[in-house]
């Protein structure tokens, strides 16, 4: 039976942990050549290894600071050059910090939206091109309810997860008449860090569980990558400008995640 | 097959919408009943579905009879012996400016759309709960925008929607996803509307980025497909816009 994926390029920014682990996991496991980028090249190269033994999909690694546009860039011509077409675009990478808004700094500011934001707007429009001569995209774009609902204490986040939503959405509209669709997920996942958080936290995993219908986190392979397969395939295709929350209901009421900050 | 061997129950399953959602879920491995108010076409549908899936069958049921609706739960798991499933695509509507509908026909989209879907959903909550089932309820691009004329229809969409997600906060924890769907598809209703009206047709379709509407089974069905199953494993309360990307909110 022929895989879903088989003969599709995808290419995923931060592949080697959490959300991104999973959804690069699943489109391999749809036979999708696999392009991985990333700032620390030593574990993407332990994730290749993984996802060649388990998968059978070639897999090409490169080491990208996507807050630097020139590698961004010359990682999407990389990615080209390398297997001659990119279909399926996951601009996975970002982070975020806690901090009280009115002590943010200028520079701060700048760095969480090249990390957050212009390192997908760079990727997409050096995707654009060919994926117009191919008639074919999908671009995979990451949300989050923090950025939704302002939650406290992560401004910086927030704001370029809005405006990667926007993004996505404006992308969505301009471009599919060539055959791209964008699409956002807003997962909720258990992470490392996450996990570090929750082990010290108790009374606050706690109540963001409570929130939480399906009574449980998420896991980056079972529950987030899936969608992103259904996203990155033809099933997917009428779909175009959305926001996918994948979240075990999360988002229908909020979820009262509040860190500590600094006074 | 994303479906295999799920039961499934599809209310206006005989054409348009319903019909396209049946036939992807046969197509991924479910048995499926089908239910309409209108035999003839509810019984070519079947023969369709039979053809894929022979245990699938038709019932002729109105579903303006609220206080029956049970029966149709029964029939299913009668039948199938369990329900994973259920799909309320049923919807009529009157279509007329607020001050031009009478009371009776203000009534039509509650009566028709939003009360059998409150019914049968809470008839398949104990089966659903045995099997960790799902329910996929159909909202409408209406329920986002105030398109003139719609002013009931677009209120007994939105009524779903209030109730699609508290039934997710209330039936988390008994394992049942509950979800809506939002399609713009090329049903009946819609190609009636090209057909009466091509020029305004055409201006509706330069709004749409994808360009086009979308086919009932392969656009709306497909997605509607994934939603319920095991892949949307970690999606419930959500609004799912299959569109060709006309949303305006969110």
């Amino acid at each position: 039976m022929t895989k879903e994926l088989e003969g599709r390029v995808a290419l995923v920014t931060g592949a080697s942990q959490g959300i991104g682990q999973g959804c690069s996991r699943a489109i391999a496991a749809a036979g999708a050549k696999m392009f991985i980028a990333q700032r620390n090249v030593e574990n993407a190269e332990e994730e290749a290894k993984y996802l060649r033994a388990t998968y059978g999909v070639e897999v090409e690694v490169m080491k990208v600071d996507v807050t630097k546009r020139a590698e961004v860039d010359a990682m999407v011509k990389a990615c080209v050059d390398k297997f001659g077409k990119l279909d399926i675009l996951v601009n996975n990478a970002g982070a975020s910090v806690a901090k009280r808004l009115e002590n943010t700094t200028d520079e701060e500011m700048s760095y969480w939206f090249d990390l957050n934001y212009f390192s997908v707007f760079w990727a997409m429009r050096a995707a654009f091109p060919i994926m117009k001569a191919q008639k074919y995209g999908r671009i995979i774009n990451m949300g989050s309810l923090n950025g939704v609902n302002a939650h406290m204490f992560t401004a910086p986040y927030n704001a370029s997860k809005e405006a990667v939503r926007a993004l996505t959405r404006t992308a969505a509209v301009e471009w599919g008449a060539h055959g791209i669709t964008a699409n956002i997920i807003c997962p909720a996942a258990n992470s490392r860090n996450a996990e570090e958080y929750f082990a010290a936290n108790p009374e606050m995993e706690k109540a963001i569980l409570q929130q939480i219908p399906a009574g449980r986190f998420g896991q980056a392979e079972q529950d987030i990558g899936p969608v992103a397969l259904f996203l990155a395939s033809a099933a997917s295709g009428f779909m175009t400008g959305n926001t996918i929350y994948v979240d075990g209901g999360g988002h229908i009421n909020g979820v009262p995640w509040r860190p500590y900050v600094e006074d | 097959m994303n479906l295999n061997g799920k039961a499934a129950i599809v209310t206006g399953g005989a054409r348009g919408i319903g019909k396209g959602v049946s036939l992807a879920f046969a197509k991924a491995g479910a048995d499926v009943l089908i239910v309409d108010r209108e035999g003839e076409l509810g019984r070519e549908t079947e023969a369709e579905l039979r053809a894929i899936r022979p245990g699938s069958f038709f019932l002729e049921f109105d579903l303006v009879k609220h206080e029956r609706l049970s029966e149709i739960v029964d029939a299913a798991v009668s039948r199938f012996g369990k329900l994973d499933i259920l799909a309320n695509v049923a919807q009529a509507a009157t279509i007329a400016p607020i001050l031009d509908q009478t009371l009776e026909q203000a009534k039509v989209g509650i009566d028709t759309g939003f009360l059998p879907t409150f019914m049968l959903m809470k008839a398949a909550h104990p089966h659903l709960k045995k099997t960790g089932g799902n329910i996929v309820n159909f909202g409408s691009g209406a329920l986002l925008s105030g398109v003139r004329d719609q002013g009931s229809y677009a209120a007994a969409k939105e009524a779903i929607r209030g109730l699609t997600k508290i039934a997710a906060t209330e039936w988390g924890s008994d394992g049942i996803r509950v979800n809506l769907v939002c399609p713009f598809a090329m049903s009946p209703g819609v190609a009636a509307w090209k057909q009466y009206d091509p020029a305004g047709f055409e201006l509706g379709l330069q709004r749409i980025p994808l360009g086009r509407g979308g086919d009932c089974e392969t656009d709306i069905g497909e997605a509607v497909v994934f939603l319920a199953s095991d892949s949307a494993r970690y999606i419930t309360g959500h609004t799912l816009m299959v569109d060709g990307g006309q949303t305006k909110v969110f």
